[in-house]
């Protein structure tokens, strides 16, 4: 059970660890208008730019759509942009040296905690020989002093609320 | 009257001082003269910074361009209404309008524990004015908001023009109530730590602030995601800007805590735990304020930089030292009574939905300080945007929702194989069921996929859970199936009314995920008598006219709607200029149905009548605000449980059922 937990967790880390890769080889205007940052202020990227006469957002969503149409790879016009704004006009970090931290850490975290806690558990649970009482063995026994007919409805009435209490 | 404000102010800070120190004598030395005087000069320190609002109120309301304030965020031209939202609208309101929150708060929270929990109240009181100290000392010394001015002016700045707008009016007091509601419950903690009363009695006590505060925090980021959609124009609601990450955070801490403390109250588990979530929760919040006004992080959001940053740094870390150094010194006191039974079980599920909630709330702080850790470790600024979040925490999202259908289900302590089967097999079916009919329907987005998927499993097991309720009691009862659902809600209104939160959250994430996924947006250049085409609709742009007046200019747009050639309405977006301060904004319009939003904004339009729109298609985002009103309902279902009401049902069923008997 735990190591399909884990897995689950890894799935996840996975997955997670997958967001950062590079897909710029064919991007699309949009992508790559979402990954640079407008530099008007507003802190949107420069595809959602509220600005419709922005100074900045306007001129670069021409300038992309011209450059891929021209041939060039949203690649080339992300690191064009780079050069001359810096890495502060990328919307992302690049997954690459420090910047690999901004994504890793959050899964690291998540996956190491989780890992913790299965462990933690799973030892708790270990701890208990088999055959000791849990806190549920404690609750005292039904009390016997009834007819068959109530028998039958206490019966009823128990299997309700243990539906009720799943 | 300024020198009233004034002098309010500097005897609140005295009062406040006096509280501190008054509960905490009195409990240490159990004395109850000093703890009921300490409660008495909290209560004087709410009636002064009541009557120091109500100065600046006044001034507002009047224009007293003396106060360097009035000055700058009103104007004479400035509607009313609006005079009243300055408060909040610079830096020195909005922590005089906190502080009155705060200090009414807990005022509130004494006169409900006026003839209990005595052993803990003391505590209350002295950890509320601590924060109540901290913020008047902002007002006293280092941002006065009844500082005049030498040469007043005959007109004022006025309020920004992007809050002037009703969500405006109504976004930032939600949020500062949720945001304050905290203090309360981080009190009763503290009491307890401090006590040794480490049992779930502080938790009871503070079940309401905590259900309050996260409501409020919810409805805060809510309405303030409406504001973006409506006035911001870029057609859309959550931009993961700072302090919008500020506010959401403790929202996620909160929800965790909110989760995690059913596992404590019914298995005295989990109590380090719970307490850390209290204390991040708080701490949160002041972290929130602190981004806002400290200038560290660029947000459009925040104030203008103001120094303030150091002490709200300096105050978070007395926080986080205090309170976990007590959580350390009660460590021994905090073990758990009981254990976990198996990982296949509730309390799993729990756990794990709190790993995910905090995980978020850790991923979301890190990519909001990580410019500024590169900035100290590389010295090169850097942007963490939309798509980090979206990428990081999307993954992680997906996941919580399906354990929002797995938590409720499966059952305590320990799930069997044939429980899991009787449970999931009918909700896992509909949802991988709903998958296939998306995908067959042209739905390629694996997330879009994913959440219709578990959405349609939450929304089944939580049907299945009212369905198995109600059947019980029409079979026990005898009731009819309508009047048990009913009876279902009166007698469990806490578990009933959580699982109506499921359903709104469950609506948020269609809205979102759809909206985001599926929007189609468009720019298109027009003369007057032209249409242009987005999705579905047709727009014909007819006409356009100008208004103006003394405080703005509007250009305003007329557009017809067709769909199928039928006119379905008329669009009027609207750009204005705003003549104090000098500033262009724009007006959406927008048609709303629960299938999609028609949203359009009025980029340009020249003197020959030359239109620029850019117009948006998003699909099923009415889902998201709906799944608000949703979320309100069930938490008023959940905060106010009747125990009269739950009294009466209970009773009614045993007499229903001895009657069967006899």
């Amino acid at each position: 059970m735990i190591k399909r937990v884990l897995a689950s967790l890894t799935v996840l880390a996975l997955l997670g660890g997958t967001a950062p890769v590079d897909v710029r080889a064919a991007m699309s205007a949009s992508q790559v208008e979402e990954a640079l940052t407008c530099q008007c202020g507003c802190g949107l990227t420069v595809h959602s730019c509220n600005h419709l006469e922005c100074s900045f957002a306007v001129p670069a969503r021409k300038d992309i759509a011209e450059s891929l149409a021209r041939g060039e790879s949203g690649e080339q016009i992300i690191n064009r942009y780079k050069l001359k704004y810096g890495e502060k006009v990328l919307s992302s970090p690049l997954p690459e040296g420090f910047n690999l931290l901004a994504w890793i850490a959050p899964y690291a975290a998540i996956f190491l905690v989780g890992a913790l806690m299965l462990v933690l558990f799973r030892r708790q649970i270990g701890k208990r020989a088999p055959g000791s009482r849990s806190e549920a063995d404690d609750l005292p026994p039904y009390p016997d002093h009834s007819t068959p007919a109530m028998d039958e409805r206490r019966t009823r009435l128990r299997k309700e609320v243990e539906d009720l209490e799943r | 009257m300024i020198a009233i404000g004034n002098l309010a102010l500097y005897l609140a800070l005295a009062t406040s001082l006096y509280a501190i120190a008054a509960s905490s004598y009195g409990a240490l030395a159990r004395r109850k003269e000093f703890v009921a005087s300490g409660e008495h000069a909290a209560y004087a320190t709410w009636g002064l910074v009541t009557i120091a609002t109500i100065v600046m109120v006044n001034a507002l309301m009047t224009n007293d361009f003396t106060i360097k304030y009035v000055a700058a965020y009103t104007s004479t031209t400035l509607p009313t209404r609006f005079r009243f939202t300055a408060l909040w609208g610079g830096m020195e309101g909005s922590l005089l309008f906190w502080t009155l929150i705060l200090t009414s708060f807990t005022s509130l929270a004494q006169f409900q524990n006026r003839n209990r929990n005595r052993e803990l109240m003391p505590y209350v009181t002295a950890t509320a004015s601590t924060v109540a100290v901290f913020f008047v000392s902002l007002l006293v010394f280092l941002t006065p908001p009844f500082a005049l001015l030498a040469r007043p002016p005959v007109e004022g700045t006025d309020l920004n023009p992007l809050l002037q707008n009703y969500w405006m009016q109504i976004h930032p007091p939600a949020l500062y109530l949720g945001y304050v509601s905290w203090t309360i419950p981080f009190g009763f903690a503290i009491g307890a730590l401090v006590t040794g009363r480490l049992d779930d009695l502080w938790i009871r006590t503070s079940r309401r602030w905590c259900l309050m505060a996260w409501f409020f925090l919810s409805l805060g980021n809510l309405f303030g995601a409406r504001w973006a959609y409506e006035v911001l124009g870029w057609g859309g609601y959550w931009a993961w800007d700072p302090v919008e990450n500020a506010a959401f955070m403790p929202l996620l801490t909160g929800t965790a805590y909110l989760h995690s403390v059913m596992i404590q109250e019914r298995k005295d588990m989990l109590k380090v735990w719970n307490m850390t979530l209290i204390i991040l929760t708080f701490a949160l919040t002041i972290f929130g304020t602190f981004l806002t006004r400290s200038g560290v992080i660029s947000s459009v959001h925040s104030f203008t930089e103001s120094g303030l940053g150091p002490y709200f740094l300096t105050f978070l870390a007395f926080i986080l030292v205090f309170s976990f150094g007590l959580v350390t010194y009660r460590l021994r006191e905090l073990r758990p009574r009981h254990q976990l039974d198996s990982l296949l079980s509730r309390e799993s599920a729990f756990l794990f939905n709190n790993l995910l909630l905090v995980g978020i709330a850790f991923a979301t702080l890190w990519g909001t300080i990580f410019p500024v850790l590169s900035e100290w470790v590389r010295g090169v600024k850097i942007t963490v945007g939309p798509p980090f979040f979206n990428r990081v925490n999307g993954p992680l999202a997906v996941a919580l929702l399906l354990l929002m259908g797995v938590g409720p289900v499966i059952a305590w302590r320990r799930a069997t194989f044939r429980n899991l089967v009787d449970n999931f097999f009918k909700p896992t079916a509909l949802g991988l069921g709903c998958g296939a009919f998306g995908f067959a329907l042209g739905m390629r987005s694996l997330s879009a996929i994913l959440v219709v998927s578990f959405s349609a499993f939450v929304l089944c097991t939580v049907a299945a859970e009212f369905h198995s309720g109600a059947r019980a009691r029409v079979t026990m009862v005898g009731e009819t199936y309508t009047t048990a659902l009913i009876g279902l809600f009166r007698k469990n209104q806490r578990r009933y009314g959580g699982y109506v939160i499921h359903v709104g959250v469950v609506f948020m994430f269609l809205g979102v995920t759809m909206s985001s996924v599926y929007r189609v947006e468009e720019l298109h250049t027009v003369k007057k008598g032209e249409r242009f085409t987005i999705g579905r609709y047709t727009l014909e742009y007819q006409d356009s006219a100008n208004k103006d007046d003394s405080h703005m200019a509007q250009l305003i747009a007329t557009l017809a709607v067709y769909e199928d050639e039928n006119l379905i309405t008329t669009l009027y977006p609207e750009k204005r200029f705003y003549k104090r301060p000098e500033q262009p904004a724009t007006e959406v319009d927008m048609r709303s149905t629960m299938r999609d939003d028609l949203y359009v904004v009025l980029g340009s339009l020249d003197d020959r009548g030359i239109a620029t729109f850019q117009a948006y298609v998003n699909p099923l985002v009415w889902w998201l605000w709906f799944g608000g009103v949703v979320l309100v309902v069930g938490t008023g279902i959940a905060a106010f449980p009747s125990r009269k009401a739950a009294f009466r049902e209970r009773a009614r069923e045993t007499s229903v059922i001895r009657r069967q008997q006899a």
